[in-house]
């Protein structure tokens, strides 16, 4: 199980990978970057209160029980869904996008991790804040 | 669902893009990943010829129903040689899409594309004859 600073590594990561790929109309790499950008920023979040998700089902159920009321909010919900099966139909699936398509998906990829790096940290500061009172 | 042709198609887009983002040193995560879109489409294209179709559990991802209806329909039938099977269910084991074992590196991008070569070379024998082996 992966901790704090190797899902946000890998999040910043993809997220460098799928602006780059946008600028060289590498599609499918766009859609994989960008969906596990916003994974793994997930996943980071997780890990500061020491979850785990096995699955993507998981995730999703983390997601919205827990994540999305301590922050992330409905919208994020809603672009999450998108990312995900966005990418299942163009990655896994028959589906070629438009270039207006995949504009609409780095959209919101980006409107994920800029809120996933928010309550980063604020997650972060109330740590901080905890570790100074004890 | 895809069709034989569309699986075809995205694999060879998928197989393009894997050899050359490894040849580049890309990301060591997209490289595996692209790799293994490539055998899954290549499967997937062999499967539709036999009108069969992976599903997916709920919010979920089609691998392991994948590795059924390979076994099954594809080795079952005497398509492909039984090693494939403990191939595929080996680069599934190997992939990890949650960074349970720490991010993957250069070495790993290699070791996981000396595995899946020989699988893709495999399938690819399949493009141009459809229904022979």
């Amino acid at each position: 199980m992966a901790g704090v600073e190797a899902h946000l590594d890998l999040s910043q990561t993809l997220y460098e990978d799928m602006r780059r790929a946008s600028l060289e109309s590498e599609w499918p790499i766009v859609v994989d970057a960008g969906y596990y950008a916003v994974f793994h920023g997930m996943e980071a979040l997780n890990a500061l209160e020491c979850r785990d998700a096995y699955t993507f089902a998981d995730a999703a159920d983390i997601l919205e029980n827990v994540l999305a009321p301590r922050g992330l909010g409905a919208e994020f919900v809603e672009d999450y869904r998108y990312l995900f099966y966005f990418r299942r139909g163009a990655l896994y699936g028959a589906h070629v996008p438009s270039s207006s398509q995949i504009a609409e998906f780095i959209r919101r990829a980006e409107r994920c991790v800029e809120s996933v790096r928010r309550l980063m940290q604020a997650q972060g500061a109330s740590d901080v804040s905890l570790e100074m009172g004890a | 669902m895809a069709r034989r042709e569309e699986h075809l198609s995205k694999a060879n887009m998928f197989w393009n893009l894997a050899q050359t983002k490894v040849r580049n040193e890309a990301t060591p995560f997209l490289c595996m990943n692209l790799i293994m879109y490539t055998v899954g489409h290549l499967i997937e294209a062999l499967l539709a010829e036999h009108g069969r179709h992976p599903s997916s559990p709920p919010r979920g991802v089609p691998h392991g129903d994948r590795d059924v209806l390979l076994r099954k329909v594809l080795i079952g039938n005497g398509r492909l040689e039984p090693e494939w099977g403990d191939r595929y269910s080996e680069l599934v084991a190997r992939r990890d899409t949650f960074i349970d074992g720490g991010t993957q590196d250069r070495v790993f991008v290699e070791s996981y594309m000396a595995l899946a070569r020989p699988f893709i070379v495999r399938m690819q024998s399949f493009q141009s004859t459809p229904g022979q082996s």
